[in-house]
């Protein structure tokens, strides 16, 4: 019996072993492992992706995934470039932000707020600060900008950074509003994020806007009792609940912006949340509650553990040099979402457009897109 | 025999299954307006059930061929202590 046990032991490990694919190759970026995720995310640009395709139940939800898996395609592409793992392909990216650009891509939030997000920006109605559409567009658009100086989105990019930034000065220390009356601090870690960057880059003088808005992150939307994101942020400043996945995703945003903040989450993270047993790796959704299913964004919940919490932390674990963690996590990404290679093309057989997405953004993450400065390797 | 049999045959229908889901786009399916109901939830269950089977019998077959393995070392190992002519 104990050495039936002590067998089935070695056969799990043996298939952590297996589920984490090229999580080593990835880990190191080495080109070849690269470029073999970014083929399996090739088929879902090649062709249309629109609200439509998606059925969360509500239209705000089918909005937020078709534009999610654009944005996290062109992060992935963009940080490809950044690691020297593929040949600059400036086109590429910009059809892609034609897509975020489009008015189907607007609708979701367009309908919260009653007005269009760009109308706003070309008004410059600061009031309105559309946070969970800008916010993650503005980010995909200065990684594009980083990596294609001559992108045909330039102009756009640049208003709707200092929309940001102004929106960010004029909101005195309070994070920016993803809906009207809604505050959610992994969107404003891309909003950080973005104008981070943009300074970083392109304009010097939008660093003091962008170091407010990091201080305004880390005071309102950090629970001090866990270090962890909070999710949600009242108008009144209250804090919501700490969770995994907000966590998680706010870990790769933040790191554009300040990657020793970025590592503190992950610290945090790691000794709060997450769970290693025979070679898998899993993330709880929240600290110390195992009763909920999830909602949008932990995606399911079994027995505590987050599915999107899971899927986000692998960032975390790259951009901070834990390759068992890394291993970790891809064995149970590999084995829950059917990780298969066919060829040099690595796809999800249960990933869909978003899955595949969202994977290529944050195992392709890595210290040197994060901290660009200009000098490619 | 029979064990690493099986143990092959899932995993060749896992692969098999795999590429045909992926060709098929069933996750995209499945997420889409009434692709819940369409066969793309057939083929997802599938594929998840013949997964299972390939993780049940991969570990329960290693376990028994490790369990198999250590019993002989120690059984020989017992028969070798208690026979007079080898201890001689």
């Amino acid at each position: 019996m104990i050495a039936y046990l002590a067998g089935t032991l070695v056969a799990i490990r043996a298939l952590a072993f297996w589920y984490a694919g090229d999580a080593a190759s990835l880990m190191a970026n080495e080109p070849e492992a690269l470029v073999r995720v970014a083929r399996g995310v090739d088929h879902w640009s090649a062709r249309e992706i629109v609200p439509a395709d998606f059925a969360t139940g509500d239209a705000r939800y089918n909005g937020e995934w078709a534009f999610a898996t654009r944005m996290m395609s062109i992060m992935g592409y963009a940080q490809l470039e950044l690691a020297g793992a593929s040949d600059p392909d400036g086109e590429k990216l910009d059809l892609l932000l034609d897509d975020l650009l489009s008015p189907a891509m607007r609708v979701f939030d367009g309908e919260a707020w009653s007005s269009d997000a760009l109308e706003d920006v070309r008004s410059h109605r600061i009031s309105k600060p559309h946070a969970g559409y800008l916010g993650y567009l503005a980010l995909a658009m200065t990684l594009t900008r980083a990596v294609n100086p001559e992108s045909r989105h330039v102009d756009t990019q640049e208003a709707i950074v200092r929309f940001l930034r102004d929106a960010s000065v004029a909101e005195r220390g309070a994070l920016l509003q993803t809906y009207p009356g809604e505050i959610y601090p992994p969107d404003n870690s891309f909003v950080v994020g973005a104008l981070s960057l943009h300074a970083r880059l392109f304009e010097p003088n939008v660093r003091s806007a962008a170091d407010q808005a990091l201080r305004s992150f880390q005071t309102q939307g950090i629970d001090p009792a866990t270090g962890l994101l909070v999710q949600t942020v009242g108008l009144d400043g209250s804090r919501g609940e700490p969770r995994g996945s907000g966590t998680a995703i706010a870990t790769y945003a933040i790191s554009f912006a300040d990657f020793e903040l970025s590592r503190r989450l992950d610290d945090a993270l790691v000794a709060q949340l997450y769970h290693e047993a025979l070679g898998f790796g899993a993330v709880d959704e929240f600290p110390g509650r195992i009763d909920s299913l999830g909602d949008v964004d932990s995606g399911p919940v079994i027995l505590g553990l987050g599915v999107s919490a899971s899927g986000f932390a692998l960032a975390g674990a790259k951009l901070h040099d834990d390759p068992e963690r890394f291993a970790a996590l891809s064995a149970l990404a590999g084995m829950v979402g059917g990780r298969k290679r066919f060829g040099d093309t690595q796809q999800f057989a249960l990933g869909g457009p978003l899955g595949d997405a969202l994977l290529f953004a944050v195992t392709t993450a890595s210290r040197e897109a994060s901290t660009y400065s200009g000098e490619r390797r | 025999m029979i064990r690493l049999l099986f143990i092959g045959l899932f995993f060749v229908a896992d692969y098999l299954i795999a590429g045909f889901c992926t060709e098929q786009e069933v996750a995209a399916a499945l997420l889409s307006p009434g692709g819940a109901s369409a066969e793309s939830g057939v083929l997802a269950l599938a594929y998840l059930g013949v997964r299972l089977l390939f993780i049940v019998t991969f570990v329960h077959g290693l376990g028994k061929l490790f369990a198999h393995l250590i019993e002989r070392f120690f059984s020989g190992a017992g028969r070798k202590a208690n026979n007079p002519r080898e201890s001689a």
